[in-house]
């Protein structure tokens, strides 16, 4: 725990093949609360507004990489 | 440059400087403080997870190249007392244009970074050029940039009032008592 405590911030964290994948859900949640938070007049609706486009961000970016990969898995 | 209901000039510039010094310290500065700590509080969790993944050393403005080769026989050299390899050219880093857009993160960055070795003398592992962990770093470290671009550009629109600039990026509407663009 100390050894990761110290190397934190300093050495380059190892990532596993998955996770890879698992670290576009918080980069599209920060795109989604920083621009609905300009965005919004009302901040009471932030939560909800930027929840239905971190969702919609998501899934296109899957569906995008997933259509990629059959197109790689069909012609190469 | 408009001036703003109190009559001062340096409420733009101030805005924008404190924008891109800190994230969301500019729509604090102007009143807005709840916007001003979200965005404070998204862009500094970003931009810092970046650091976290990538190393200190994603936020760069030069990245040493050195071949895979080189990298390897680095890590096996490493236990002996070698010296590091020599550095075998200079790549640019044009993701640094987009992370300096966060200010004092960036800067911060930048210059520990510059004083960390590029290996690490204990375990041998490469701090440059680390796959994937170095672009995922130098993606959130750049994407928290021009996110904090975005968050400048609405602080100068809301301190200057200008309609344009703030109907493409915001729909709030402009503060009574500041004057509209041109």
């Amino acid at each position: 725990m100390n050894g990761l405590l110290a190397t934190l911030f300093l050495d380059p964290l190892p990532l596993m093949g998955w996770q890879r994948g698992l670290l576009l859900l918080p980069l599209c949640l920060a795109v989604s609360v920083v621009y609905k938070a300009i965005k919004l007049p009302d901040l009471r609706n932030l939560p909800l507004a930027s929840a239905g486009l971190w969702i919609m961000m998501v899934v296109g970016m899957w569906a995008v990489a997933l259509v990629m990969w059959l197109m790689y898995q069909l012609f190469a | 440059m408009s001036t703003s209901p109190n009559g001062s000039y340096l409420r733009a510039p101030v805005a924008v400087l404190l924008a891109w010094l800190i994230p969301g310290l500019g729509h604090i500065y102007l009143g807005q403080r709840l916007r001003g700590m979200i965005l404070l509080v998204t862009i500094t969790l970003t931009f810092w997870t970046g650091v976290a993944i990538g190393g200190v050393k994603s936020v760069t403005l030069y990245t040493p190249a050195y071949t895979q080769e080189t990298l390897n026989q680095w890590q096996q050299e490493v236990r002996k007392g070698e010296r590091p390899p020599v550095q075998l050219q200079i790549t640019r880093s044009w993701w640094f244009i987009a992370q300096l857009m966060n200010g004092a993160y960036t800067l911060g960055s930048y210059h520990y970074g510059r004083s960390v070795a590029d290996f690490n003398p204990t375990s041998g592992r490469t701090r440059v050029l680390a796959w994937p962990s170095g672009e995922v770093g130098s993606i959130y470290t750049g994407i928290a940039g021009l996110l904090n671009l975005l968050v400048i550009l609405d602080a100068l629109a809301y301190a200057e009032g200008l309609p344009g600039l703030r109907k493409r990026f915001t729909s709030q509407p402009v503060p009574a008592g500041i004057r509209s663009g041109p």
